[in-house]
């Protein structure tokens, strides 16, 4: 499938954002069920069905340029959306290194590496960018490795250091993040970070998750999706502009329900990054209007039935009490059975 | 367990009278990058499948290499090697998985190896170089039997190097561990003797256990044939006396994920509902050796096994 | 909202009441000089002990960065073994944390012993600043204004807790309309 550009669209002020039909097509609607409960749902991060987000490691799609418009306006206004400690440099490499690669492979068209030993050449015609430099010396790059690459891949990336058994958010560049600070989780353990999901702690969940995400080896990634709601097309919900977006979720009517409320699903892909045995967490984000969600029947009817049946704690947890309700009366008039 | 690679041996060398090297080219496209610490498993002709250590620099992906030490009361694995293997042979590797990884955080990094307990360590020097960090090894091992490596590493390391040439030096771990500033951290590979040591003489020293990293050659050793049943899959199988219970499911076609294959990483965990076991594993708890056990080292004994497999 | 011990967050710290650690060969104990019972009690501890003790005490020192400065002086010429103990309240002791951290020492080779009630480190999300504040009431942020709630989530590395906007409707003291 060839991929093109949309013309930038903006994920705050005037949310210019839209999907077009094939993005809809594509979206990752992920539930499998009527109903949702916490579970460690990873599976092999293998190459199916072409066309889809699924076909590469790391999904480019039409919004390709509006995300990287929207990534250099938040790390303007807040560089603390990428940080690397010191022993980290390695780590931020190897991400540089594996995203170039796949992003060369998958993308010709758009991208191309060539490599002589450490001296690289990296053209992404998407953005007009002909960089050379030499791999392993950030003073040969515009700026550090991490966010030279990051500023140019869609979707947040986590760098987790391994060691003890645990992993540690040591580095990362997020800009969308679902309500999470970097700044603040930086340096914290799995499980520390993970503190404030309710329920799934006493499930034992990141117990397993922990053990499974230790082994991954190189060149087996994993992946997941992880779901919540989001008003507008709004990239940027960080706690730190939390007093910008928060009120927008008391601003749901049943007249605007549709075109407001987006269902945020991130695809989550852990790999190993083969030269520093860090973990790589990348976390891209697809967003969905409710208008654009109930042109396909299934989903719209399943999505009542999710947040219908939803337990209190998570629904408070993803920050859709104050419109739940509203949200689950609008969506019932394209369940058959309610 | 899936993505094995298929390698051609491209290159054996006698590295000392038990220890031999051994080079392998990938097949297809080029061999995964790997990290310093990084093992892969090599599945020879015979059947016998073991961990070794990858010794080549990480950044070089057109070979790997590794090195085996014959071994005395080898199952085939090692045997085979020194006896059959010749250069041309295809053979099939599992991608490099680490369990043996350097501390990203340490200032100071300690290497201890014993014998072939060298061969992490060989990645381990190059990439600590590369990275202008502070290290320093320590290498014990029989003169003319088994100092793989020692003239090379004499050469990349100079006074970083320091050598117990068995029996005349013996390695002093006391000397080696005490005064050592605030970000040290000490990596051994070795005997289980070594290990032992070094834990107890690094806790009275203050170290806590953080600071310790260790690898310990671990691979299934040979005992009595006994027979195991597989209560999920109904099948019965014999399990002779050099061939591991992993081996055998394998053979069988049931396939347990699994790491390490010498009874450390956890990953081949299986449960038992019946039997008696010969737990030879250092994973597992007492109390979850009452259901659990790790096949790729772990043998039946006395009553018949029952696997939850 | 009450939180017991046993349902304590993951990331909330829990915090020292053992004794010092029998294998050290050196401890270190740096507290910030107000005189409470604990701090006596872990003093007389290390000091029965066989293994030499330091003590930097705060109110020697003409300010908090001199007092770094010292126990930094000592984690240079430090050896594997030292053991820490850092007393005072969270302000105090975190950022002495975090030094120990970035000096080599291992996060089960500090312990930290807050002073009893002299509140908590809170940091603003908004604008990236720490101050001192309560757990349980909403907090004013003193540099930008935002009226924080304080979330059970702490961050060692900043030696804070999470405060963010508590309502994102009125983010500000003062009604603005």
């Amino acid at each position: 499938m060839s991929l093109t550009f949309k013309p930038v669209g903006s994920y705050h002020q005037d949310f210019s954002f839209r999907n077009s039909e094939e993005a809809i097509q594509r979206f990752p609607f992920p539930f499998p069920e009527d109903q949702y409960m916490y579970s460690v749902n990873l599976e092999p991060a293998t190459s199916r069905n072409p066309g889809s987000i699924f076909e590469h490691c790391f999904d480019i799609d039409e919004h390709y340029r509006s995300e990287m418009v929207e990534r250099n306006r938040v790390l303007e206004r807040d560089p603390r959306r990428c940080l690397v400690m010191p022993h980290m440099q390695t780590a931020a490499w190897d991400t540089l290194a594996m995203l170039m690669e796949h992003l060369s492979q998958d993308y010709p068209q758009w991208f191309a590496l060539s490599r002589d030993g450490d001296q690289w050449q990296w053209q992404n015609h998407a953005l007009g960018i002909d960089q050379r430099f030499t791999y392993g010396d950030a003073d040969t790059l515009p700026c550090e490795p991490l966010e030279y690459i990051g500023r140019q891949v869609q979707g947040d990336f986590a760098l987790l250091d391994q060691r003890e058994g645990d992993l540690f958010m040591d580095a990362g560049i997020v800009t969308c993040p679902a309500d999470w600070s970097l700044a603040f989780d930086a340096g914290m353990s799995f499980k520390q970070w993970h503190s404030p999901v309710p329920m799934a702690h006493q499930m034992g969940v990141f117990d397993r998750a922990l053990k499974y995400l230790v082994n991954i080896q190189v060149g087996q990634p994993v992946r997941r999706l992880n779901w919540t709601l989001t008003i507008n097309p709004r990239l940027d919900t960080s706690p730190e502009t939390f007093h910008e977006w928060g009120s927008d979720r008391a601003s749901i009517t049943p007249g605007n329900v549709g075109s407001l409320v987006h269902l945020r699903v991130e695809l989550q892909v852990m790999a190993r990054l083969p030269r520093s045995n860090a973990l790589m967490f990348s976390i891209r984000t697809y967003l969905i209007s409710m208008d654009e969600l109930v042109t396909q029947p299934a989903w719209a009817q399943r999505l009542h039935r999710v947040l219908r049946d939803l337990p209190d704690a998570i629904a408070d947890y993803k920050g859709m009490t104050l419109y739940r309700q509203t949200l689950v009366d609008w969506l019932s008039q394209f369940d058959s059975q309610a | 367990m899936s993505g094995f690679i298929p390698v051609r041996v491209t290159d054996i060398r006698q590295v000392t009278p038990v220890i031999r090297e051994v080079s392998l080219q990938s097949l297809g496209t080029a061999l995964p990058k790997f990290s310093a610490g990084s093992h892969i498993q090599v599945l020879l002709p015979n059947g016998k499948r073991n961990a070794y250590s990858l010794l080549s620099d990480p950044l070089d992906t057109r070979h790997y290499r590794i090195a085996v030490r014959h071994q005395e009361n080898s199952r085939g694995g090692s045997r085979y090697v020194h006896e059959q293997l010749q250069v041309g042979d295809e053979l099939r590797i599992a991608p490099p998985a680490n369990l043996f990884p350097l501390h990203n955080e340490a200032h100071l990094h300690i290497l201890l190896a014993a014998g072939i307990g060298i061969t992490p360590f060989m990645p381990y020097c190059t990439e600590l170089l590369r990275r202008g960090a502070p290290f320093e090894l320590h290498y014990a091992y029989r003169n003319c039997i088994s100092d793989a490596y020692v003239a090379q590493l004499r050469d990349l390391l100079g006074e970083r190097l320091h050598c117990y040439d068995s029996p005349q030096r013996r390695l002093d771990l006391k000397h080696v561990l005490s005064n050592r500033p605030l970000g040290s951290h000490v990596y051994a590979c070795g005997p289980q003797r070594l290990l032992d040591d070094l834990h107890q003489q690094a806790a009275s020293l203050g170290w806590s256990d953080s600071r310790i990293h260790s690898e310990a050659f671990s691979a299934a050793q040979s005992g009595q044939p006994f027979s195991v049943q597989l209560l999920r899959s109904r099948q019965q199988l014999n399990v002779s006396a050099d061939q591991s219970l992993l081996e055998a499911l394998e053979a069988a076609g049931v396939e347990v994920p699994n790491l390490c294959r010498g009874g450390v990483c956890g990953q081949c965990q299986t449960g038992y509902l019946q039997g008696d076991v010969e737990h030879r594993d250092h994973f597992l708890s007492p109390d979850e050796k009452a259901a659990s056990l790790m096949p790729c080292v772990s043998r039946g004994c006395g009553q018949p096994l029952l696997l939850d497999l | 909202m009450s939180t017991t011990t046993k349902q304590l967050p993951t990331s909330v710290p829990r915090y020292y009441s053992g004794e010092p650690s029998q294998l050290a060969t050196h401890h270190l104990m740096v507290s910030q000089g107000r005189g409470c019972t604990e701090q006596a009690r872990i003093c007389a501890s290390l000091n029965s002990s066989a293994v030499p003790m330091t003590h930097l005490s705060l109110s020697d020192y003409p300010s908090s960065a001199e007092l770094q400065r010292a126990m930094l002086s000592i984690l240079r010429e430090a050896t594997v073994g030292l053991r820490i103990y850092l007393l005072g309240n969270e302000d105090f002791i975190w950022p002495l944390h975090a030094l120990a951290r970035v000096a080599g020492l291992q996060p089960e080779e500090i312990q930290v012993i807050p002073s009893a009630s002299c509140g908590h480190a809170i940091y603003c999300v908004h604008c990236s600043t720490t101050q001192h504040g309560a757990l349980d009431s909403p907090h004013t942020c003193t540099e930008c204004g935002v009226v924080l709630e304080v979330r059970q989530h702490f961050s060692r590395r900043l030696g804070a807790y999470l405060g963010v906007c508590a309502d994102a409707r009125q983010p500000y003291a003062q009604a603005r309309s």
